[in-house]
Order: structure tokens, then C-alpha cells, then sequence
């Protein structure tokens, strides 16, 4: 989209112009948490951040196709939410797999409220999501009864989350699928034509022809497939059906879709942004929580790591709610 | 707690890890951090379900992990040896205390600035055989 005006490059030239800005950030967030943040750059704290990566990732592929058409998605994070909640309660019943699906389809359901009342109804993409977003949350409280609930653990319920194919963690597979499929349906596809077209002016699309309206609901249904992906990945791996199971979840995939490079207003964003957007975010989580920062004492602490002798826990010394 | 227990070192603490998910993660992080790890307290069983999850991944288990508030999770998991003890508030009696001062307060008799109730301790051990009379309602209670 950028080059429309300039010359074409070739060779090296022309493979540096697709490098995102973003690109060099990450490199040189890398690079300095590297250097001064303590296993930062260990194996297994890169497949921590890997993995953290590959499920934002994916969600944040569905945001890019909403960004692109200038809308934007607030409900994945209840979607992923109510997904989690309703697997849970019917995988006794059920069976796992068909659990699983119904997960999928009720994020699948979303996306197609959404769908209809932004595409077909026209009303706001801002507060349609925003009113899913409230709703998906208070239907997971209402079926979980307020708790979280706790999944029956078997193998095939763990393996979305801690499963490995051919030595490579199944959220990072997943995670690769989608960025490829992003990339065909952005770069390859008529569809992904049409969304940069709609969301780029949405009247001159109409004017040329195109079925703005038929072009919109795909978006946002593709945008829930994604979620839909990711919502089995999270619940297998909280192994819980969790009405709050990731509440800031919407706003990391807008944070990674902006940080990455693409613009709010619509019409542009490509995969490689979105890439670099999700690690750049998994990085500084990490290296937040990896870091000497983490652990400065204040208010009452959620989670406590102690290191030292045991054998002495044990006793009737009453501990206090904080 | 330094008094207490002065061989015990709190090395971090976090205050974002508000559910299991986050949980979860944060305890994945310090596992990288921290490799000689000894153990993990959790506010209330939800967090600390986040942070066996972590640790039942990394096959870590002699990370040992305590939690708040006795909830049918946490049950699971001390049967299951994953978490070595949570605690429980004797609601019961502190709301018996509350009534009584109150009750005392309203006959002008004199009432204590300050009473204290002790949490209980639940491990595997004691799980079936301790007394919940002062935690769960009683059976004819109707709010």
C-alpha cells in the first residue's frame, strides 16, 4: 500500500521496503532485554514467550482483518471466556472433541452477531462489540454460577496446550496456520482485496460494486474463527472453564495490531505487522515479569515465590486474607 | 513473617496476577527466573490452580504451593498431592463473634476493640477429617 507513489526497488532493496518498522523494534527490544534482562534469552523462556505469543497471535490475526475493514473487536475476550465456560460444561456429557467444537462455536456465534448487526444493521463496530464483550461475560458468570470451573483433565483435553507435533508445541503450530491463512486471505485473496477496498473507503467501494455489506460480515466471521482457534488453546490450558478467563484479551490484540503498524482508520495492515506487533508485546510482558521491577513491595501481592528451607510451613498459625 | 520465619526469602511478588490465566503465565516466567524455586503462595485457590497448571508443565514437582479459601479446587488438588496446604477462614464464627459484639454493643455492655479468629490449615492429611462446623453453614441456616 505504501508504494503505490514510490519506484519499485528491486532484489534486497525491494525485501527491505516489505520489512515493517515494527520489525527493527522487536529486533531491538530482543537485543536489549537480552542484554539486561537476567534468562531472558534462554531456550525455555523463549518457547514461554513463544507460546504466549502463539495464542495472542492468533487472536490478534482476527483483529488485523477488523482493523483492515476500520472497524474494531472488543468481544474476543468474552467470546474466548463464554467458549471456555460452555467446553467445560458439556465436555462431561459430550466428549472432549465435540466439547471443543462447541467452544468454537460459540465464539463462531459471536462473530455472527457481530457480523449482522455491523454489516447487515450498520450500527457501530465500537459499540456492537462492546455490548457482545459485556453480554459474552455476564453469560459465562451466569453458566459457571460465578466460579471458575474445573475441567475433568485427560490427555486429549491437555494436548491443545501442551501437545507437541513433530517436537513443536501445538499453540505454535496453530500459530503459524494462522498467520499463514492471514496472509493468503490478505495478500492472496479476493476477499482480503475487498477488505482493504471497503475498509480504505467504504463508499467508493459501494460505488465500484462491491457488496460492502457482504464483504463486512466475512470479515468479522473470519475475525471469530481465529478466536475460536485461540479459545481452545487457553481453555485446555487453564484446563478451566473461566468466566474471566482473559479480560484484557481484545485490547492486547488492538495494543499488538497498533504497536505492530497498522493504522486504526482502516485500509491498511499486513501480516508481518501483525507478527511483530504480538512479540514485541509477549517480549515486554515477559521481560516485566522476568525482570528485577517485578517484586518491589507495596500494596498486598496476588502471588508470593519464596526460596528457602522447608519444614518449618507446617503449624496452626492462622494466615489472613490480604 | 521474617520473624517467623527467617529461612524463608520472598524473592517476588506480583500484583497482576489477578486469574488463573495470569497466574499461569506469571509462574512459567519465574520458573525461567528462578530456577532453585522452592515454593509459591497464592492469595486464593484460583491463582494457585494457575500456578499448579504451570508447574505440573514444567514437571516441576518440588515446587511446593499454598492457597486461601478452600474452594472445591483446591479439595481436587491437595487430594491430588498438587498443592501442599491452603487455609480457611471460620466464617461461621467470626460472623458468631461479629453478633455478639454487637449484641453486647447494643446493651451498652462492653465490647473488645480487636478479636481475632484463627484461619485453619488444610493439607492432604487432615482434608477428610477436619471439623468445617465453623466454616460451612449450618444445615438450618436460611439467609
Amino acid at each position: 500500500m505504501s508504494s503505490v507513489s514510490a519506484p519499485r526497488p528491486s532484489g534486497l532493496g525491494r525485501i527491505l521496503d516489505m520489512v515493517p518498522f515494527s520489525f527493527w523494534m522487536a529486533i531491538l527490544f530482543f537485543a536489549l532485554f537480552a542484554m539486561t534482562v537476567e534468562r531472558f534469552a534462554t531456550t525455555g523462556n523463549l518457547f514461554n514467550i513463544a507460546r504466549i505469543a502463539a495464542i495472542l497471535g492468533i487472536v490478534t490475526c482476527g483483529q488485523a482483518i477488523v482493523l483492515v475493514l476500520g472497524g474494531i473487536e472488543f468481544s474476543f475476550a468474552s467470546s474466548v471466556a463464554l467458549s471456555s465456560v460452555i467446553s467445560v460444561v458439556l465436555m462431561p456429557h459430550i466428549g472432549v472433541v465435540p466439547a471443543f467444537l462447541a467452544g468454537m462455536g460459540t465464539c463462531l456465534a459471536i462473530g455472527l452477531i457481530n457480523a449482522t448487526l455491523i454489516a447487515r444493521f450498520e450500527l457501530p463496530a465500537f459499540l456492537v462489540t462492546l455490548g457482545t464483550l459485556m453480554a459474552g461475560h455476564g453469560l459465562a458468570q451466569v453458566i459457571a454460577g460465578g466460579l471458575p470451573l474445573d475441567a475433568p483433565a485427560s490427555e486429549a483435553f491437555t494436548w491443545p496446550a501442551r501437545g507437541e507435533i513433530a517436537g513443536v508445541p501445538v499453540p505454535i503450530v496453530a500459530a503459524l496456520l494462522a498467520v499463514g491463512t492471514l496472509h493468503v486471505l490478505l495478500a492472496h485473496s479476493l476477499i482480503g482485496r475487498y477488505w482493504y477496498m471497503t475498509g480504505g473507503n467504504i463508499e467508493a467501494a459501494r460505488t465500484s460494486g462491491i457488496k460492502v455489506r457482504t464483504v463486512l460480515f466475512w470479515g468479522y466471521v473470519a475475525a471469530a474463527g481465529f478466536c475460536a482457534a485461540a479459545a481452545v488453546i487457553l481453555t485446555s490450558r487453564v484446563a478451566s472453564g473461566h468466566p474471566e478467563l482473559w479480560p484484557t484479551l481484545s485490547f492486547e490484540t488492538i495494543a499488538a495490531c497498533a504497536i505492530g503498524g497498522i493504522p486504526l482508520a482502516g485500509g491498511q495492515g499486513r501480516t508481518a505487522q501483525v507478527v511483530c506487533g504480538v512479540l514485541i508485546i509477549a517480549m515486554m510482558q515477559n521481560a516485566e515479569c522476568l525482570s528485577k521491577a517485578m517484586g518491589a513491595r507495596g500494596t498486598s501481592p496476588w502471588l508470593v515465590a519464596q526460596a528457602g528451607k522447608h519444614g518449618r510451613t507446617s503449624g496452626s498459625r492462622g494466615s489472613r486474607i490480604p | 513473617m521474617k520473624k517467623s520465619f527467617p529461612d524463608v526469602k520472598v524473592i517476588a511478588e506480583s500484583r497482576t496476577a489477578l486469574n488463573r490465566a495470569a497466574a499461569l503465565k506469571t509462574t512459567e516466567d519465574w520458573i525461567q527466573r528462578f530456577p532453585d524455586l522452592h515454593g509459591v503462595y497464592a492469595a486464593y485457590d484460583d491463582l494457585g490452580a494457575g500456578v499448579v497448571a504451570a508447574l505440573q508443565a514444567a514437571k516441576r514437582d518440588d515446587i511446593k504451593v499454598s492457597t486461601s479459601n478452600l474452594s472445591q479446587t483446591a479439595s481436587d488438588l491437595l487430594a491430588k498431592g498438587q498443592l501442599a496446604c491452603t487455609s480457611i477462614q471460620q466464617i461461621v464464627a467470626q460472623g458468631r463473634a461479629a453478633l455478639q459484639q454487637a449484641l453486647a454493643a447494643a446493651e451498652k455492655k462492653t465490647v473488645k476493640a480487636n478479636v481475632t479468629l484463627p484461619a485453619l490449615l488444610v493439607t492432604a492429611d487432615n482434608l477428610k477429617s477436619i471439623d468445617l462446623s465453623n466454616v460451612t453453614a449450618p444445615a438450618s441456616y436460611h439467609p
